[in-house]
């Protein structure tokens, strides 16, 4: 998966990556997803749709492999999933919370409450900028990057427990 | 004027000194020691939990209010956690549960094949894009049994209770209420700040337009001591008011009325200060019972006064007074052998105040108090009377025969629910269907593996029970989680054998089944999970309320509901090692018996005390009988009415009697050691006198006084008014009096 050239200059420094995103909370993104893991020889892939509702809950409706749609709130995931229609009410283990909270806060447009909450720090530059968000009093969090071009927002790359890495690539820029 | 003055600047030091230095101690344990099962209950996780539910038709808006009840609690310092939905995993719960897996949903059989594990790798790797199961999907790809994924898919379906959920907030079965569970922290148990916090919640639901109904150990409790303590207010102002009109029309005199309050005034306080000297804190019952009974220390000035002005011998009083003060102070004494901390205090309380008013009575004196004409006996005393003991010994036999066979003492707790509580308790049991208050199973053992195969072996018995009809239903650990009867589970090597070429036909590359393998052995090879293992996880296991840790036992409570025939349940468990039927009314009448039985010991014995001491006094045994006679009769024949047309003797009633053996024996040492008409004349007008002033106070509990206090006003009222009249009757004896 390739988030795509860039021409854009490259940023100077986090602070102004992040005050110049550009992020339009209200367009529903197309997405594609890979999910590495050293025991797969290929990458699981997905795609589909996400938004965010008004009130903050970030929805991911899956499209392939599997039909799902993900409700991701504050405390709790419900997950539906087709094609038995199984709805589920998760709550949000700890060790996901800071995770699912940085993609909401990313898709909400809420880059004040990333800066805030994150230490953003900028990775790479060129081609592509690399913005790595660490819990600021959490050290063993696994960090989450958001990946993009000047203005615009890429992608992401979440580091998960277990070696897994979840790269999500915008299709269409939120 | 001199001596009242002084007594007032010690009445005031002493006081000033009581409130500088007492420390009121309302945590409920002192009731009944730290190893009283009923009290001691309110610092478990059970007693830590409160449900509010919060009842509003529009569902969008109760749950808009669960929500910030919810977010008010996470900032207060009385509550450990609050949610309105599903209890948010600690965290450490997952790895936990990984390295626990086998022990709490062992694999079966089946989940061995070699195409069963291939199956349940390409599941592993499709959650991996699965927000459900994302982030456990590591562990999945690591666990080809599929242990570990049926364990979380089994623990997520339990986590709602089988109750509906809608947006993220429980709700009740009817679908008109929104539920907030709230586990408390791990505080000691404070009355008034546990008041405090119920209100602000009640408050805060009650402001947004809806219904708050909140129950819970800890919540009741503190409702009960604060309607206890409205009563007692109520019954404080109108006694307190009476007795000071009743006093003023007696004495008529402003220095009378200073006498007679001022050695009160300095026995409580001089109470206070012994309590807290002694135990380094006071209770409150010892405090408000304490309080009340120390009342009794008004008798000693008003009998002071009262020969005073009816021209009796004043040394003599002095000597009785002292001698009846000594004799109660040992009979409430003995209290301290109750092992019980509020009740031992409840003792020295009462015998401290009543020899400090006593000894501050007779250093007041009455000095300058002269003769009233219309305090004058007029009354010649009735004539001594054979029959007098053999009638007293009736009627103790009587009154005990009554009381023998009406309700056991321990059938009453230790206080009444309102009726406000009961109709929550019962308002929440149809919104949600709350398992049974009094009857439950507890399963112990050493390890969890041991006691979930307990729990399994169980769930046969329940289950015939429950095809009786015995039971309505049933829930227990074991039944919320995968697995069956078989944990043997094949070597490592018979394990890679069957791995080898799944990973394969799975898609995954074939050295990760190195990783696989390891993590199978370590889970084979972890040790017997004990208390030891249970321990980081025991907080939320045990709000859950499935298992706890006590010291190195593991113990799970079985829920029961619709128990209909507790007999058959009991004998059914019988058998099954390490599991207990509890029915907890009569674990608790039994253990409130205990508490009378240990009680009443303690009073015999201070009785007997009381009788070497006015043996050695009065230097006869005749007077010591009839005192006794008497004030044991007037207890019983209390006792027999408290059983009759009151709720039956509790504990507080039971020292409401000792009471009136304390005041029937200060009556019966005036009325009895007067050896001549005169003199009976004067001691019968005293013991008149205070016997008035004592029923007004136990009389407006009687009649303004609820539940507890009501008793205590009947027992106190009856006993009084049978111990004077029982009293001022004179035994003749046959041969000259010894």
């Amino acid at each position: 998966m390739t988030f795509g050239a860039c021409a854009a200059p490259s940023p100077a420094s986090a602070a102004e990556t992040l005050e110049g995103l550009r992020i339009d909370s209200a367009a529903t993104i197309a997405y594609r997803e890979e999910v590495h893991h050293p025991a797969l020889a290929e990458p699981e892939r997905a795609h589909g749709l996400m938004w965010v509702t008004p009130d903050g809950r970030l929805i991911k409706e899956q499209a392939a492999p599997r039909r799902e749609i993900s409700e991701i709130g504050k405390d709790f995931v419900s997950v539906r999933e087709f094609p038995e229609d199984a709805a589920n009410l998760l709550p949000i283990p700890p060790e996901a919370r800071r995770m699912l909270d940085a993609l909401r806060a990313v898709m909400s447009g809420r880059v004040g409450s990333v800066a805030a909450e994150y230490a953003p720090e900028l990775t790479e530059v060129r081609p592509l900028w690399r913005l790595r968000l660490a819990v600021h009093d959490d050290p063993e969090y696994l960090p989450v990057f958001l990946i993009g071009c000047g203005a615009e927002l890429r992608g992401m790359e979440i580091r998960e427990p277990g070696a897994v890495r979840r790269l999500i690539l915008f299709d269409r820029q939120p | 004027m001199t001596r009242l003055s002084l007594a007032a600047l010690v009445a005031l030091g002493l006081a000033a000194a009581a409130v500088a230095t007492a420390e009121i101690d309302t945590d409920a344990r002192a009731l009944l020691g730290d190893d009283g099962s009923i009290v001691s209950a309110l610092d478990t996780a059970d007693g830590r939990s409160a449900l509010l539910a919060v009842v509003d038709a529009d569902r969008e808006r109760r749950n808009a209010i669960a929500r910030a009840i919810v977010e008010d609690l996470a900032d207060e310092p009385m509550v450990a956690r609050a949610s309105a939905g599903v209890m948010t995993p600690p965290p450490g719960l997952a790895d936990w549960l990984w390295r626990e897996r086998f022990t709490l949903s062992p694999p079966p059989p089946p989940a061995f094949a070699s195409e069963a594990m291939t199956m349940e790798l390409m599941s592993a790797r499709a959650a991996l894009t699965s927000v459900g199961g994302g982030g456990l999907a590591h562990y999945y790809l690591l666990d080809p049994t599929g242990s570990f994924r049926r364990l979380i898919e089994a623990l997520a379906l339990a986590a709602g209770g089988g109750l509906p959920v809608a947006d993220g907030v429980v709700q009740s079965l009817d679908d008109r209420a929104a539920l907030v569970t709230i586990e408390l922290a791990a505080r000691p148990f404070d009355v008034d700040a546990q008041r405090a916090l119920d209100r602000s919640i009640i408050e805060h639901v009650e402001h947004a337009g809806a219904e708050a109904i909140m129950v819970g150990p800890r919540p009741i409790a503190a409702r009960v001591s604060a309607g206890l303590e409205r009563s007692s207010k109520i019954v404080a102002g109108v006694g307190g008011g009476l007795l000071l009109l009743w006093l003023v029309a007696v004495l008529r005199s402003a220095l009378s009325l200073a006498r007679v309050c001022l050695p009160l005034a300095i026995g409580l306080a001089g109470a206070v200060l012994a309590v807290q000297t002694v135990f380094g804190s006071v209770h409150v019952v010892a405090l408000g019972f304490g309080g009340a009974l120390t009342g009794l220390a008004l008798d000693y000035p008003l009998h002071l006064l009262s020969h005073a002005r009816t021209g009796g011998d004043m040394a003599r009083t002095r000597r009785l007074i002292l001698l009846g003060a000594s004799t109660t102070g040992v009979a409430f004494l003995s209290l301290l052998g109750a092992g019980i901390p509020a009740i031992g205090q409840v003792g020295l309380f009462v015998a401290a105040g009543l020899s400090a008013a006593a000894v501050a009575a007779i250093a007041i004196g009455v000095e300058g108090e002269s003769r009233h004409a219309w305090q004058s006996p007029r009354r010649t005393p009735p004539p001594a009377i054979r029959w007098k003991l053999p009638a007293l010994a009736i009627l103790g036999l009587v009154a005990g025969a009554v009381v023998s066979v009406s309700s056991g003492p321990g059938t009453r707790g230790l206080f009444e629910l309102p009726s406000a509580v009961t109709e929550s308790i019962a308002a929440l049991d149809r919104m949600i269907g709350l398992p049974s208050g009094r009857y439950r199973i507890e399963v112990e053992a050493s390890t969890l593996g041991s006691l979930l195969a307990q729990q399994r072996r169980l769930e046969k018995v329940l289950a015939e029970a429950r095809a009786a009809g015995a039971i309505g239903r049933s829930s227990m650990l074991a039944d919320k989680l995968p697995g069956g009867d078989d944990p043997s589970l094949p070597d490592v090597e018979a394990f890679a054998a069957a791995l080898s070429g799944g990973l394969r036909k799975a898609g995954m590359r074939e050295g990760f089944g190195a990783e696989i393998i390891d993590a199978y052995r370590k889970a084979l090879q972890g040790p017997p999970l004990g208390s030891g293992e249970v321990a980081p996880m025991a907080g939320p296991l045990a709000s859950a309320r499935l298992v706890r840790v006590e010291g190195d036992r593991l113990v799970a409570t079985v829920s029961l509901w619709d128990v209909a025939d507790p007999a058959r349940i009991e004998d059914a468990v019988r058998g099954l090692s390490g599991v207990r039927f509890i029915d907890e009314q009569t674990a608790l009448s039994e253990r409130l018996d205990q508490l009378i039985a240990r009680i009443g010991v303690c009073f015999l014995i201070g009785i007997a005390g009381c009788a070497t001491i006015l043996a050695l006094a009065l230097r006869s045994v005749r007077p010591v009988v009839e005192i006794l006679a008497s004030c044991l009769a007037a207890a019983a024949l209390a006792a027999a009415s408290l059983a009759i047309v009151g709720d039956g003797i509790s504990v507080f009633t039971l020292i409401a009697l000792a009471l009136v053996v304390g005041i029937g024996i200060d009556y019966g040492i005036f009325l009895t050691s007067s050896e001549d008409p005169e003199a009976s004349a004067v001691a019968l007008s005293s013991v008149g006198l205070c016997a008035s002033t004592t029923l007004i106070a136990f009389l407006v509990m009687a009649f303004f006084g609820t539940g507890l206090l009501r008793d205590i006003g009947m027992t106190v009222s009856i006993g009084v008014a049978a111990t004077a009249v029982a009293s001022s009757l004179r035994q003749k004896w046959s041969v000259g009096r010894g």
